[in-house]
């Protein structure tokens, strides 16, 4: 999806839009990790996209191939919905996380449309147990009255299998 | 561990309608090698479907009770399946999850062998003498059988004919397997998940009923969002004991089956051929069979390592227990063989919903047997029960929420550790009344219609 014709332009330099890119990822990232999901999903356009694809195949459509999540903008919603009710068990009480968000890079430049790939590195702490997700950001960005937005959202573990994490309860 | 104290692990009093199981069951790494040895070797494992090796050079990888097998499709079009060791000095022959090959070359010395497990060639032939020889020297393999397309392996050799070991599970295998002019397939993907939980805390929850709306409230909300109507209370639906550790929970419920019935969350794209492929069960089965197949969500079990759930999806899932307190489970999405993209879309997105790693229902699954698991540390309580349902007449419209279908997997399960042949069992073992079943789903369906 584009952004809207009347969008105020980016940042001139190459420099400033990989810079405003980076700060978006890394606010997103927070409210995340302080698990303030309604604010984070305020970070979406309208209609939007939440794809993890499978581990047996990260570069795997879900409307072709088995995924592991694949939401539109009312599944979305749902999710925020059902992880800050008490009463999605797996996450009762929220895990703590911590994400680091790397390597981020710009890959295509539509104008109003930004491609962007990072690398994330994703640590949830439940139980007294320790489960890390490790992978690669695929996002599609448009830019927005307001700023930029996230068109697609896209997760790609790097994982072989789920083991141990045995589920993706949370936001990858 | 001495006979008398296996036999002591699964303690049922039909007088007191009392049915426990010692929660070792779960925990001992003992019982656990001995579960290996005495179920999961001596019984058929489910390792795949035939349309995922479809073409002749097709081949899978699999596990079967921790043993890596190849399910091939040799060049006659037989199926084959090969233990993944080399004769030689043991390294496997096969590295590769998946693909088409004539021959399978092991990377350590070169030996060659055919899809069909011949040794067809090695390096430095005259080095070996007649003790040696090529045909005595093939790889290893396992009995294979399928039924409807359904492959599994017996890795002892001895285990019944596979369709007398499926006995009553069999029909609900047909209900799976019937569904489409076509036949049916595995749809291209798959969702691997391991667990800190015994394999048997995985069983007990694929076909309990008891569980789902206590657990689940965040995805009824979710169906709820989406327009799907709950009937009032759980069912109609049942719960029945299909012999040999085998069993269903089945239920009627208002939700979408992408295969079998629209509804508006679907999308008008995958109205029609639903529709129609709805059509074809009814006017091609009888019409008991077509009923159950469209519009009954069933949790079939297939003892010890299968589960088939048609509900919003319809879902494969093959379970290997990976130690006493570890289980690696790997889930598949069936649809039709001759089926549009657009229905493939509507199954692989519904299939999200509830089942799987990231669906609304799944993930709290595994956190309760995972919790189940760690709570056995509590050693001072040391059984699990499952009486509910002890003592009613029989499979009732409200059984679904009963555990008659645990206590055939536990009787089954109790009878194989002891080395004893596969139990009899008759508690709610007569199939369900499905007219009244209908005539009382129908009724509901009216009644949340009309809300």
């Amino acid at each position: 999806m584009n952004g809207r014709v009347d969008a105020p332009p980016g940042p001139e330099t190459q420099a400033g839009r990989l810079r405003e890119v980076e700060q978006f990822l890394f606010r997103e990232a927070d409210l995340l990790d302080a698990w303030r999901l309604e604010e984070w999903l305020s970070l979406f356009t309208a209609e939007c996209r939440y794809v993890v694809p499978s581990t047996d195949d990260p570069s795997g459509d879900p409307e072709r191939r088995l995924g592991l999540i694949d939401d539109d903008r009312v599944r979305l919603e749902s999710r925020v919905e059902r992880l800050l009710s008490r009463r999605a068990a797996r996450e009762f009480p929220l895990s703590r996380t911590r994400r680091l968000v790397t390597n981020v890079q710009v890959a295509a430049d539509h104008g109003t449309r930004l491609d962007v790939v990072a690398s994330f590195f994703i640590v949830r702490f439940h139980r007294g147990g320790r489960h890390d997700f490790v992978g690669r950001y695929r996002h599609a960005l448009v830019r927005e009255q307001d700023g930029l937005r996230i068109s697609v959202r896209r997760a790609e573990l790097d994982h072989e299998v789920l083991d141990p994490q045995g589920t993706v309860s949370i936001i990858v | 561990m001495t006979d008398r104290e296996l036999a002591e692990i699964v303690v049922e009093d039909a007088e007191r309608q009392t049915f426990r199981v010692r929660r070792d069951a779960y925990t001992s790494a003992p019982l656990h090698a001995l579960e290996l040895e005495r179920v999961f070797r001596c019984s058929w494992l489910y390792v795949a479907h035939c349309s995922e090796i479809e073409e002749r050079g097709d081949f899978v990888r699999r596990e079967a009770a921790g043993r890596s097998v190849v399910l091939t499709r040799s060049d006659d079009g037989t199926v084959h399946a090969l233990l993944n060791t080399c004769p030689h000095r043991g390294a496997p022959v096969c590295r590769l999850e998946q693909g088409n090959a004539r021959t399978f070359q092991c990377f350590y010395h070169a030996w060659t062998f055919s899809n069909d497990g011949r040794l067809v060639s090695r390096p430095d032939e005259d080095a070996y003498g007649a003790g040696c020889e090529r045909e005595l020297l093939g790889l290893a393999q396992a009995r294979v059988a399928q039924y409807k397309g359904f492959v599994f392996v017996d890795l002892s050799g001895e285990a019944p004919d596979l369709e007398d070991y499926l006995g009553d599970a069999a029909y609900y295998l047909d209900l799976v397997a019937d569904q489409s002019p076509g036949g049916m397939r595995v749809l291209p993907g798959c969702q691997q998940y391991e667990m800190a939980a015994n394999w048997k805390l995985f069983a007990e929850n694929s076909v309990d009923g008891y569980h789902t709306v206590p657990l689940h409230p965040t995805y009824f909300a979710y169906a709820a969002k989406t327009g799907a109507r709950k009937a009032r209370g759980t069912g109609p639906g049942y719960g029945r004991n299909l012999g040999h550790g085998h069993g269903v929970m089945a239920v009627c419920s208002h939700y979408g089956r992408p295969g079998t019935r629209w509804v508006e969350m679907f999308g008008p794209e995958a109205k029609e051929e639903i529709t129609r492929a709805r059509e074809w069960m009814f006017r091609t089965h009888r019409h008991e069979k077509a009923f159950e197949m469209a519009e009954v969500t069933r949790n079939l079990w297939v003892f010890p390592n299968l589960v088939v759930n048609d509900g919003v999806s319809l879902t494969i899932r093959k379970i290997d227990p990976l130690s006493a307190g570890r289980t690696l489970v790997t889930a598949w999405a069936m649809g039709g063989a001759d089926e549009s993209e657009v229905l493939t879309r509507t199954r692989l997105n519904s299939f999200l919903t509830f089942y799987g790693p990231g669906g609304f229902a799944h993930p709290d699954d595994i956190e309760a047997i995972e919790s189940c698991q760690r709570a056995f540390a509590v050693t001072e309580v040391p059984w699990s029960d499952f009486s509910r349902g002890m003592g009613t007449p029989g499979v009732s419209l409200t059984s679904n929420v009963d555990e008659a279908q645990l206590r055939s997997f536990w009787r089954e399960w109790a009878a194989r550790m002891q080395g004893l042949p596969s139990a009899p069992q008759q508690e709610h073992r007569e199939p369900c009344d499905l007219a009244a079943l209908e005539e009382t789903h129908l009724a509901l369906t009216a009644e949340a219609a009309s809300r």
